[in-house]
């Protein structure tokens, strides 16, 4: 690899990916410029939010005499780990995507490019993708570190080169695991490859979570027994690992500056060695393995069939009408796609994780009695965003995943209206069962006081309407057919959007309530029979104007766009 | 059988179809010409109902698209210049996905679908994922799915591309033959050679106006040439051309 080689990739960086954006961009009317905007509010309010969480958490670590600085140390570990592997799963994900399943590929490749320069526009590019949205998130954390830990600017900076030292890391590692990997498998059995990775990944979490054995803070009346938890507690990392490795370099930034430019040192020389290695290898080696990947059908492998495909052949040669149709049309895109097969794993661990680790709370235990209430709380709260995880998966990308295929459904005779409020429905089924399931272990483990249990209803009974509501009906005037992996709306701007409005939905659905069960209360407990009715019906005619709004509104969006032919 | 209004479709500043007026009688084969960006794919959108007009009124079999786009839609069936199906569906299951949706007895259809599949030489491949479907057996399933239905008209958006010359040939004489049972037939075409062998009447569409609409000869004779139909188009749709131009004579 010469200079020649990475200015040339520099400049393709530039010319096909840079310059194409800038100019869509100069092309923005005000309705995207408009949306952008919105976009970036809401990431500011995000970023806010983190470093608002954040700030007073780590201060109140910093203010706990001798086992402050212990305790900063142990969750930035967990942190770099955390930001190692979302950066290390990312790059995988998108150097697959950019190496070898991307579309416009044959066309660079039958140029007389060098393969390894495209090789090293794309690596690099796939590090850039995979870091950025990951520094971003570093950055309220670093903010929030420095106010809690002092050491000014620097050491923003100091902690910011941190985790770019640790990109290298992610970036090198996963685009050589990725690279050996192809030496074994076609693209397409690689995707369903890292389902069964993500599949032993979400084991690992949850033994991880068993073995941190978190149900013992619960005792909180007994500090000793916190301290004595956390100075037992140890990550399983090394200190070999990059994160450890980042993890020490900042703790070294307060307490060994030695020791901490030492492992910074490490940090950025080991990674860069990486980088170069990576680079070396992956330009011999890519153009073969591209070669070999195309043999092999790249990624357009159809997926085998699973033991769900008797039924479908079944269900399929019943006689049926057009709901039953887009069903089966649903049921087995669900089923055949490795994509959303992928996202029922996520979803069936998160739940499993958290109908676990509340059926293995102490709540026996008679000093975690005065519990009962805020904790059902905190898991009535999880269960809403469980469910709105679910929605924002599977509803919110639907009409994208319809791909340039959904012609088939606009032209039949089925009003745009009729086919939202199928799959309104059909969500709405499926959520509220899981909703049933996951509110109904809430009840039981924790027995809420009756005002809980009533509030903890009425929210379950409305939010899957209001959260389905916003997935399908925002997912239909946001679609993008032409999206190759439509599951990734969720963590794009639109799904952060989203996520933001079912957010704020919850919070003010939660927030309208609290008046009228605290007025309930007052009259339960004076045992008198005049309400103060401002205090009653006001805020519950707020409450019930909001569940209508956050039905209809997006519904009526999502019809308008379908019905202008948005996506046609 | 078609018959459009004033048909305006606006993206942004920029005006794809202009005032359009066209009028299909039941049995006819309509050619649509122009260059790229003409604003054919537009027009055939908004009459198969996938894009809805900024302005003008669309009848389809007499029922109007805005008012009543179910009912019109019923009559219609289109297939669009690629051949997108759902790759995770078979051949058959997407064929049974159209019959459910258009509400056809399930019996009935499976039989008559059955038979499209061995017309278009797919029945081994019927329980095969289209998603490992070439592009020609794909388009093929789209007509297949097309006629399921017995549509009273077709509407096609470039059928030929992609087809060998077998398939395309088949396809020719089907929608000879689906003209001749009184099926109205409106596509676009870039190929003059079949749009002159195949169509009754031809229409030249250049920047969303409907430069001239006539049989072969008229438009050869519209051209003032006696140059073959290649020939007389380039002529229309030349810029600077007194009928391409904005406001020219149409």
């Amino acid at each position: 690899m010469s200079w020649a080689d990475l200015t040339q990739a520099l400049w393709l960086i530039v010319r096909l990916e840079l310059k194409p954006r800038l100019g869509a961009w100069r092309r923005w009317q005000a309705g995207e410029w408009a949306r952008a905007c919105a976009g970036l509010l809401v990431a500011f309010v995000f970023l806010a939010l983190v470093y608002g969480l954040l700030r007073p958490t780590f201060g109140f670590l910093a203010r706990q005499e001798g086992l402050g600085p212990l305790l900063i140390a142990r969750l930035s570990q967990v942190l770099f780990l955390v930001f190692f592997s979302m950066q290390a799963l990312s790059q995988l994900i998108t150097s697959l995507s950019a190496l070898f399943l991307d579309r416009g590929l044959e066309l660079l490749l039958a140029t007389p490019l060098a393969p390894r320069r495209l090789f090293l526009a794309r690596f690099m590019r796939s590090w850039a993708a995979s870091a950025w949205m990951v520094a971003l998130l570093w950055v309220p954390v670093a903010l929030a570190m420095q106010r809690a830990l002092g050491g000014g600017a620097a050491f923003v900076l100091w902690a910011l080169a941190c985790l770019v030292g640790l990109s290298f890391w992610g970036a090198g590692l996963s685009t050589l695991v990725l690279l050996a990997s192809l030496r074994l498998v076609a693209p397409g059995r690689l995707r369903r490859a890292m389902t069964l990775v993500f599949a032993l990944m979400a084991c690992a979490l949850v033994l991880v979570v068993r073995a941190m054995q978190p149900e013992k803070l619960t005792n909180a009346g007994n500090t000793m027994a916190a301290a004595e938890w956390l100075r037992q507690f140890r990550l399983p990392q090394p200190g070999w690992l990059p994160s450890a490795m980042a993890a020490n370099a900042l703790d070294g930034f307060h307490n060994d500056p030695a020791a901490g430019l030492g492992w910074m040192a490490l940090l950025w020389l080991g990674g860069l060695a990486l980088l170069l290695a990576v680079a070396l290898w992956g330009g011999r080696a890519y153009l073969p393995l591209w070669l070999r990947t195309r043999d092999a059908g790249g990624g357009k492998e159809p997926a085998r069939g699973g033991p769900w495909e008797g039924l479908l052949g079944r269900l399929w040669a019943r006689p049926r009408g057009w709901v039953a149709s887009l069903c089966l049309q649903e049921a087995a895109r669900t089923l055949r796609r490795d994509t959303q097969r992928l996202q029922f794993l996520f979803l069936g661990t998160l739940v499993g994780i958290f109908l676990f680790n509340l059926a293995r709370l102490p709540m026996q235990d008679p000093e975690v009695a005065s519990l009962h209430d805020p904790l059902f709380i905190a898991s009535a709260g999880l269960s809403c965003l469980v469910l709105l995880a679910v929605a924002a998966r599977f509803a919110f990308p639907a009409q994208s995943l319809e791909g340039e295929a959904s012609w088939l459904l606009r032209t039949a005779p089925i009003s745009s209206a009729r086919y939202l409020a199928w799959r309104w429905l059909g969500t709405l089924a499926l959520l509220s069962g899981l909703g049933l399931l996951l509110f109904g272990s809430c009840v039981l483990a924790l027995k809420p006081s009756p005002r809980l249990l009533l509030a903890g209803l009425l929210v379950m009974l409305t939010a899957p309407m209001a959260i389905t509501s916003l997935c399908v009906g925002l997912g239909a005037a946001w679609g993008r057919p032409d999206m190759e992996n439509p599951e990734d709306m969720v963590t794009g701007g639109s799904g952060l959007l989203l996520l933001t409005l079912a957010g704020l939905y919850l919070l003010l659905s939660l927030g309208l309530l609290v008046p009228p069960l605290g007025e309930l209360s007052r009259l339960a407990i004076s045992h008198r029979f005049t309400p103060r009715w401002a205090a009653l019906l006001l805020p519950a005619a707020c409450w019930l104007l909001l569940q209508a709004t956050a039905v209809a509104l997006p519904m009526r969006y999502g019809h308008q766009a379908l019905a202008r032919g948005q996506g046609a | 059988m078609i018959e459009t209004r004033g048909l305006l479709k606006r993206y942004g500043q920029l005006v794809a179809v202009d005032g359009l007026d066209l009028s299909l009688r039941p049995g006819e084969v309509y050619g649509f010409l122009g260059p790229n960006g003409a604003g054919k794919t537009s027009t055939l959108k908004m009459l198969a109902g996938l894009l809805s007009p900024d302005a003008g009124t669309i009848r389809v079999a007499g029922v109007d698209m805005v008012a009543s786009p179910q009912e019109a839609k019923s009559h219609l069936a289109y297939i669009p210049d690629r051949p997108s199906l759902f790759p995770e569906l078979t051949g058959l299951e997407t064929l049974r996905l159209v019959a459910g949706l258009y509400g056809l007895d399930p019996a009935e259809s499976e039989g008559y679908g059955a038979r499209l599949l061995e017309g278009f030489g797919l029945s081994a491949w019927g329980d095969e994922r289209t998603g490992t479907y070439s592009h020609g057996m794909r388009q093929k399933l789209c007509f297949a799915a097309a006629l399921l239905h017995r549509p009273q008209v077709l509407i096609l958006d470039e059928p030929m591309v992609g087809l060998d010359p077998q398939g395309g040939r088949q396809i020719k004489e089907l929608l000879r033959s689906q003209a001749s049972q009184g099926v109205t037939v409106f596509l676009s075409l870039h190929t003059l050679e079949i749009a002159e062998k195949l169509c009754d009447r031809l229409g030249i569409l250049h920047h969303g106006r409907l430069l001239l609409e006539g049989t072969v000869e008229e438009i050869k004779a519209a051209a003032g040439s006696r140059q073959d139909l290649e020939g007389a188009f380039l002529s229309l749709t030349q810029e600077g051309s007194p009928m391409a131009a904005p406001g020219g004579e149409a």
